[in-house]
């Protein structure tokens, strides 16, 4: 077992059968619906993290670190590796994809034609940062929320077959006391996870518009993955 | 991902042989030698191409793990034994597995024996220097290109 996971407050918790609220079924808790209150009150947010991975092909967790930036609403930016090695930056139309080894960028429109699991799936990565109740429950169906000590905990479902088809489950972690986010855990159709504990988070720091605008060097190439052969 | 699915299909077009899943690859075990960088996978049969993180493990040249990941998005994972091999595509969640050596359609399969310095079949070309490799199939233009962090 990860021992991140195994140390984290929601497992001592467990561990030491603190009696836990769980809620099934529609019903907002009211830890949750404090959690996407305080969710307006975020305009930006940055913190680093660790990414977990487990497959069942594996004996054990692959893990890799980041950083990530948010800005209401909707525009987010995750680089991987230390330098970067992996940027994807969600514009208010298409999420870039950005290869500096690679000299190459990749674009995922967000609107218009192209519809389909893939880019439903990528909306889904928005997940931590909900505007509201009704947005939150307009992609997903909330199958459980956990409350033990400090931590709360979301278990989603997305609303959409297509996305649900590469990602049937999401669970959010956040703080109890100050409803920062703790973490994300991706469940992937295979049986795979991915984990995202994050760490030094800062909240509202003054917004860089260049970490999500960026300006792609002129001999990358520039693919569209997803666009249809003429 | 239309696209992969596609892929798939072409790949399975020749029927694959079920056998029992493969144990989990502890990569932590002795002998293994794990490697992660980037690649292009160049589908067969046309121009689409992805990129995405490559991890690429070897024990003792018997054995291999492969991963393709869009990240957070896993697109392939393999396995090869000396009795046979295995190979999933999350998006479509389509498992295939056999025994002996990987069917030739299965590019990613032989991307740690051309690394290995293994005999390739004779449709695959295999080139590498200090900037990258290059995996092809030169029946069908499936190519994976790419590169390990030294």
């Amino acid at each position: 077992m990860n021992l991140r996971l195994m140390f984290s407050p929601l497992c001592l918790a467990a561990m030491l059968s603190i009696p836990s609220l769980k809620l099934h079924s529609a019903e907002i808790s009211p830890e949750v619906a404090a959690w996407l209150a305080a969710q307006t009150n975020i305009h930006a947010w940055s913190a680093e993290f660790v990414q977990t991975r487990t497959l069942k092909s594996l004996a054990q967790p692959l893990t890799s670190t980041g950083h990530v930036w948010f800005a209401a609403p909707n525009r987010f930016r995750w680089e991987l590796g230390h330098p970067a090695q992996t940027i994807a930056v969600r514009e208010p139309q298409e999420l870039l994809i950005i290869y500096p080894r690679l000299k190459r960028v990749e674009h995922f429109p967000l609107t218009g034609e192209q519809t389909g699991q893939w880019r439903e799936a990528l909306a889904l990565l928005e997940a931590g940062f909900p505007r509201s109740q009704a947005q939150l429950q307009a992609q997903y169906e909330i199958l459980s929320q956990t409350v033990n000590g400090q931590t709360g905990e979301i278990v989603l479902q997305p609303r959409s077959s297509a996305a649900r088809r590469i990602m049937p489950q999401l669970k959010i972690d956040f703080d109890t006391r100050d409803f920062s986010l703790r973490g994300t855990e991706l469940h992937f159709a295979d049986g795979s996870t991915m984990r995202n504990d994050f760490k030094h988070p800062v909240l509202n720091p003054p917004v860089d518009e260049t970490l999500f605008a960026p300006e792609v060097p002129p001999d990358y190439k520039s693919v569209q993955p997803l666009k249809r052969a003429p | 991902m239309k696209v992969l699915l596609i892929a798939c299909l072409v790949l399975f077009a020749v029927g694959c042989r079920s056998m029992r899943p493969l144990p989990p690859a502890n990569l932590s075990a002795p002998g293994w030698t794990v490697r992660h960088g980037q690649a292009v996978w160049h589908l067969p049969q046309g121009e689409r191409e992805v990129a995405g993180e490559v991890l690429l493990a070897t024990q003792d040249g018997r054995r291999s793990f492969v991963q393709f990941t869009k990240n957070p998005f896993p697109l392939v994972n393999g396995q090869t034994t000396a009795n046979g091999w295995e190979v999933e595509f999350p998006p479509q969640n389509k498992h295939y597995s056999g025994g002996g050596k990987p069917p030739v359609r299965v590019l990613w399969l032989y991307l740690p024996q051309a690394l290995l310095g293994h005999a390739l079949p004779k449709e695959m070309s295999w080139h590498s220097d200090a900037n990258g490799w290059r995996l092809e199939n030169k029946n069908n233009g499936e190519s994976i290109e790419g590169y390990f962090e030294s």
